[in-house]
């Protein structure tokens, strides 16, 4: 976080950072207690779901109008017609649907981080919290921005690095010597 | 408050002299402060590791697709789901 700041991003900056990191480990835990396990694939939902699904022909009201949302927006995004099977695991409470889906269209517009650095942080995080299901968006939305393996590869690396320094630093306990904390004043 | 006493920078040189110097040039770059950071202290008790763990560093961080920032906002974000206050 030190580095990022002293890179010139700001507190608003690293804020709308943490929110996608709020926002994808969220639902990739929800993803997880749902049985979504493995990517969508043509066919058949995959094994091990939990829920069923709220079907898309002749969703009304507050689900109709999401769905509807949410087929724009993926259609640029992930190159498809259809509501991705998580929105659809969910909207059996279409309130939660409704706060979690706005939630989701906030917090992965454009600001002062770009769409593609969102996509490379969900892909960081689904990859660090273990959903494949959520993996398998990002990858194909950051496909879909033109990155190839290489920089796939390169994300990963990333991920593989600092995982491995968290788990040292947290058995070992080791203080933090780079930012110590700051009083603010109101 | 660390669970083992890390070593200080000299000691960590008899071992690993021309790691630590790349370290300390490094983070002075990254953090501007010029010295080791804990967690570096803290690996120089298994030297080869030390060294491994830096050659990996500096392959993470040779310029590719990212920007040094983006890598930093991964670090970030990987960190945070962590819970790694470090």
């Amino acid at each position: 976080m030190a580095a990022v700041m002293r890179m010139g991003k700001d507190e608003k900056a690293v804020t709308e950072l943490m929110s996608v990191v709020d926002l994808v480990s969220g639902l990739s835990k929800a993803a997880f207690g749902a049985g979504i396990f493995a990517p969508e694939a043509e066919g058949p939902p995959p094994g091990g779901m939990l829920l069923g699904l709220v079907e898309e022909e002749g969703a009304q009201g507050k689900v109709g109008k999401v769905f509807e949302e949410i087929r724009e927006r993926e259609r640029e995004r992930l190159g498809r017609e259809t509501v991705p099977l998580f929105w659809r695991a969910i909207a059996h409470r279409p309130l939660y649907l409704e706060a979690a889906w706005t939630r989701s269209k906030i917090l992965l517009a454009e600001g002062d981080l770009s769409l593609k650095e969102k996509e490379i942080i969900g892909h960081a995080v689904s990859a660090n919290v273990g959903s494949h299901y959520f993996v398998d968006e990002h990858v194909t939305a950051l496909r879909r921005m033109g990155m190839d393996d290489a920089a796939l590869v390169e994300v990963l690396a990333v991920v593989d690095y600092f995982e491995g320094l968290n788990k040292l630093s947290e058995g070992m306990d080791i203080e933090s010597d780079i930012a110590p904390y700051r009083e603010y004043e109101d | 408050m660390t669970t083992i006493r890390l070593l200080n920078e000299d000691e960590i040189r008899r071992s690993n002299e021309n790691t630590v110097d790349q370290i300390v040039a490094a983070e002075k770059a990254r953090w501007g402060i010029p010295r080791l950071a804990n967690i570096w202290r803290c690996m120089g008790h298994h030297p080869p590791y030390l060294d491994a763990t830096w050659a990996k560093a500096k392959t993470v961080r040779q310029p590719g697709h990212l920007s040094n920032v983006q890598r930093e906002m991964i670090a970030s974000a990987v960190s945070a789901a962590n819970g790694c206050r470090y």
